[in-house]
């Protein structure tokens, strides 16, 4: 995980070459073919390790951008909801409700489809999605911790209720929300990858894992590697994200203070 | 005892349910003086916690209705706005809670909570403000306060943890200091720790306690006069002495039948009283202690008011004479 960050923030210096530099000479290479191109080369002769570092660099931004978004919109609002309750709260959860029972994909496609492509238009339709995920959760914690005695405790000696919400309250249901976000990421680099397989996704030439694995398909009988490399990437990104949920999950719970 | 600090004249506290309204508080008057210890006694659900909350307006004002007034300084605190009422709330009035192990926030540092109530109420520099958290961990006995301020909740047993909220509910010097029962949860040790902090803080800055518990044993050490609560009324009020000497109402009577004494001889069995206090939904007609009391008559079913048999002596019941 901190692998692919580290690739993502240094792909420049990292990569062979740079991710749209073509070599029309050398398209098509398999790996280990020619001594420059340790993974082989793409259709248009570009150099598949070097686009495989700069899909990283992709995924990365497009899943954090999109989750400290989500955070940004779902916490504030979530968190109002839960804890004052009312006609915003059942105005938010209905949208809440409404957005859960949407299919997701097709949601972000019909946005992608009417402002066009490009990463950031990805970056604000999954946005979009995602926000309700940190908003459900925020609104439940909030609305557990509410009734909390330290909550009455804390109005008891007068303090304000903006005060309570975000001094009290807040901190206390922050883990479960960094599980959910941290848990999120993975989602959202499956989603953009699975945009960019539908030509949905970054233009051309920006490496995407899942627009090069889209790309493949036509040659993927013969040039596997084309296929298998940036599907590869894409499950060790996810794993590594997934472990850094659970390990979040292990570390902020305190009933698991005690380790077996 | 001197004037009056606090007056509670008549207030009710009802819930609307579903089920229909429970009547929680119906109709409870007392006084505090200055620099007195009032306790509140009574068995679960008599409406003793209810009936503090809601002098401090901390039970949401959409869940329940309050009746009648409390006035403190002049102001009834059930018609004032809500930021006078923050204003009030740990600076003039304070409040202890029941349980320490669910009344701090266990992601804020102890010194945070007790500072926090001086920063918001009096504005001054979170330095100070330290300085003064310190103090009070000192004033209320926690050892290496300088320390100890830093640290967690969960680093704290839980009577200290009661001491620490003793502490945040001091820190603006109130001059009411409502507690909730906040000895439930210890063991006698610090039991009586805390009460001796409590009497030593009454003297040295001269405030007044409202003490609400269902243990007797601590009414006897250390309140002034005593209510005595049932079925969301006050039976009996009188002077803790009094009290414990020539109880008036059956059901203090039966109360303090159901103690041990240390100097009885007799090996007969402690009395319980018989029972279950009514249903606050269906609220009796009668006196509300009618099923359970052995002294009933004709009389009873007309609910009986509350009379003054000394002038610091009331009780509410037809048959005080005959007992």
């Amino acid at each position: 995980m901190g692998f692919i960050l580290f690739l993502a923030l240094f792909a420049d210096l990292l990569s062979p070459f740079a991710y749209d530099r073509v070599y029309f000479d050398r398209v098509l290479l398999m790996p280990f073919e020619h001594p420059e191109h340790p993974l082989g080369t793409d259709e248009v002769g570009r150099d598949y390790l070097s686009r495989l570092i700069y899909g990283a660099r992709t995924s990365m931004m497009v899943s954090l951008s999109v989750q400290m978004i989500a955070l940004m919109i779902g916490l504030p609002i979530g968190a109002l909801a839960g804890y004052f309750g009312g006609a915003f709260d059942f105005v938010i959860s209905r949208i809440i409700d409404i957005m859960t029972a949407f299919p997701a994909l097709l949601f972000t496609i019909l946005i992608i489809s009417v402002l066009g492509g490009g990463m950031p238009t990805i970056i604000v339709a999954l946005s979009i999605t995602s926000w309700i995920v940190i908003a459900r959760i925020t609104r439940a914690q909030i609305l557990t911790l509410r009734e909390q005695e330290y909550c009455t405790a804390a109005r008891g000696i007068g303090a304000s209720e903006w005060r309570i919400l975000f001094r009290h309250l807040l901190p206390n249901a922050m883990s479960p929300i960094l599980i959910a976000v941290s848990f999120g990421i993975p989602t959202v680099i499956f989603a953009e990858a699975g945009l960019s397989f539908l030509g949905l996704g970054v233009n051309d030439p920006i490496a995407s894992w899942g627009k090069m694995v889209g790309a493949s398909n036509a040659y993927v009988r013969v040039y596997w590697h084309l296929a298998l490399l940036p599907t590869l990437a894409i499950a060790l990104t996810m794993l590594g994200f997934s472990f850094l949920g659970d390990g979040l999950r292990d570390a902020l719970d305190p009933k698991q203070k005690i380790r077996v | 005892m001197g004037e009056a600090l606090l007056e509670v004249e008549n207030l009710h506290v009802h819930f609307p349910t579903p089920d229909g309204v429970v009547q929680a508080v119906n109709g409870i008057s007392y006084s505090l003086g200055k620099k007195e210890i009032l306790a509140i006694v009574g068995e679960s659900g008599s409406g003793k916690s209810v009936g503090v909350l809601s002098l401090l307006r901390l039970i949401p004002a959409r869940d329940c209705k309050v009746q009648g007034s409390v006035n403190f300084e002049g102001q009834n605190l059930l018609k004032l706005s809500d930021p006078e009422m923050r204003e009030l709330r740990g600076n003039r009035i304070a409040m202890v809670f029941q349980d320490p192990m669910t009344s701090l926030n266990p992601v804020l540092r102890i010194g945070d909570q007790i500072q926090e109530s001086v920063i918001e109420h009096q504005g001054i520099s979170e330095k100070i403000a330290k300085s003064r958290a310190i103090e009070l961990l000192e004033l209320v006995g926690i050892p290496e306060a300088g320390k100890r301020y830093r640290h967690y909740p969960h680093q704290f047993s839980g009577g200290m943890r009661q001491r620490i909220m003793i502490a945040a509910g001091l820190a603006c010097e109130p001059s009411i200091l409502i507690a909730d029962e906040p000895t439930t949860a210890l063991d006698v040790t610090i039991q009586a720790q805390i009460i001796d902090l409590v009497k030593k803080l009454r003297r040295e800055i001269g405030m007044s306690v409202i003490w609400i518990t269902h243990d007797l044993g601590i009414v006897a050490g250390l309140a002034d006069r005593v209510a005595v609560m049932y079925a969301g009324k006050i039976v009996e009020f009188a002077p803790v002495d009094q009290l414990f000497k020539t109880p008036q109402h059956p059901y203090s009577r039966g109360l303090l039948n159901s103690l041990p004494r240390l100097d009885a001889r007799s090996e007969k069995p402690l009395e319980a009283i018989e029972g279950l206090p009514p249903n606050l939904i269906n609220y009796p007609a009668s006196c509300p202690f009618l099923e359970r009391c052995s002294y009933q008559t004709e009389q009873c079913q007309i609910p009986p008011e509350m009379r003054s048999i000394t002038t610091t002596h009331e009780v509410c019941c037809h048959h005080t004479e005959k007992l």
